[in-house]
């Protein structure tokens, strides 16, 4: 089989040729998998993402072809930037066909390769729910930029550009509250079970305060964390007491 | 009385502003709004401003908020809230953070811009704290001493 490029793969949108009427349903639902397989590949972002499977990716679609016909695949191709709503589209879409009992692909390099429709989707599901969450920071800080000018005071920039700065090194970690300080520092703060919490000031200079409470809270007996570190040394911190907000 | 200290079964409001409150697990106050912010009035000593719900002698909470919120030197936001502390707990949560807390009674007089604040009361002994002591306090407050929010507007 040979490789197939996503150059190459191009010229193929818009010339599939009619489908055939498949009677049997396991191959109908196996030729609705390769269709969403083809359409998430040919996502450029997602094939970015994909860069280092690419020609796994690529030796799985060759013998396949047809047109993109999912209109957020095709927004996709055409502006580069798949909306939100399409990713979710997706996501429901594969979901759907997952449901059917069907085995799914192997990948083509043995078990030590991770490449199968599962992996794609998994991965796909991670990059939709990063992007979710940028999003929700970003509406979060709108609205807190407008509290703050009612309060008369601004967001600093320096937090702001360190807060960004954390969430791109962090892109899979799970939401978090988030909240401004008597400063007008942003602060992010995870909550766990129990009285469990992390949270990370954004002082500037790529330094957080932070307050982390470890779980099952004894008040008595509390001992909880509190000091100055870089982005590192808090992530670090973090994992130290198995609060890894992911 | 002014420079007394409130009674440990006596209860005070500390306002809150919608971006001190959390976004995802709603109903949670976030410490940093029990960390002394230029909002504070600061005379003789750094205090946090409180007001002491008991000192109208109204019979209930709800009368009792409205007249905190007649004189209370803030601008009530839509999604604000005020949350409730009890005195004597909070200085027994926090006695081995900061034992030197104490709730004063601290009435504010009127002037150009303001009715007088006959409720207003300072939690003071927070003041000269090193910064992460006074981090910890403040979550510790947030997560463990609110009794419960109350809106910041009276509700339609």
């Amino acid at each position: 089989m040979s490789t197939t490029t996503i150059e190459e793969l191009t010229p193929i949108v818009g010339t599939e040729t009619e489908s055939a009427v498949v009677s049997n349903a396991g191959q109908r639902v196996r030729e609705s998998k390769r269709k969403f397989l083809r359409n998430v590949v040919r996502s450029h972002e997602f094939a970015a993402m994909m860069k280092n499977r690419g020609p796994l990716v690529h030796n799985e679609i060759a013998d396949h072809e047809g047109r993109t016909d999912n209109p957020y695949i095709t927004s996709a191709l055409t502006n580069g930037d798949p909306s939100l709503d399409g990713m979710t589209h997706l996501i429901a879409q594969a979901n759907q066909i997952l449901q059917y009992p069907l085995q799914l692909g192997s990948a083509p390099g043995g078990p030590g390769e991770l490449f199968s429709e599962a992996d794609l989707l998994h991965e796909f599901e991670k990059q939709a729910n990063a992007l979710r969450v940028r999003k929700g920071y970003r509406i979060r800080i709108d609205a807190l930029r407008v509290a703050a000018e009612l309060e008369g005071f601004e967001i600093p920039r320096d937090s702001e550009d360190d807060f960004w700065r954390f969430i791109n090194d962090t892109p899979f970690w799970r939401r978090a509250n988030l909240v401004l300080r008597p400063s007008g520092n942003l602060r992010l703060v995870w909550t766990g079970p129990g009285e469990s919490q992390v949270g990370i000031e954004f002082l500037g200079n790529q330094t957080v305060q932070y307050v982390i409470f470890k779980d099952h809270l004894d008040r008595r007996g509390l001992i909880p964390l509190a000091d100055r570190a870089t982005f590192d040394g808090v992530k670090g911190k973090i994992e130290e007491v198995a609060l890894t907000p992911r | 009385m002014l420079g007394d200290e409130l009674p440990n079964h006596n209860h005070v409001v500390r306002y809150v502003g919608a971006s001190n409150m959390f976004d995802i697990d709603e109903g949670v106050v976030d410490g940093g709004a029990f960390i002394l912010s230029d909002k504070d009035l600061i005379e003789d000593e750094p205090g946090l401003s409180v007001n002491w719900i008991e000192y109208f002698g109204l019979p209930t909470k709800p009368e009792q908020l409205e007249a905190v919120r007649r004189v209370v030197r803030r601008t009530l936001g839509a999604n604000s809230r005020f949350a409730e502390l009890e005195v004597g707990a909070t200085k027994n949560f926090l006695n081995s953070w900061a034992p030197q807390v104490t709730f004063v009674h601290d009435p504010l007089g009127a002037d150009d811009e303001h009715i007088a604040d006959p409720s207003h009361t300072s939690i003071r002994g927070l003041g000269l704290l090193d910064t992460n002591t006074v981090e910890i306090i403040a979550d510790l407050m947030a997560k463990l001493c609110v009794v419960c929010l109350h809106p910041g507007r009276q509700p339609v």
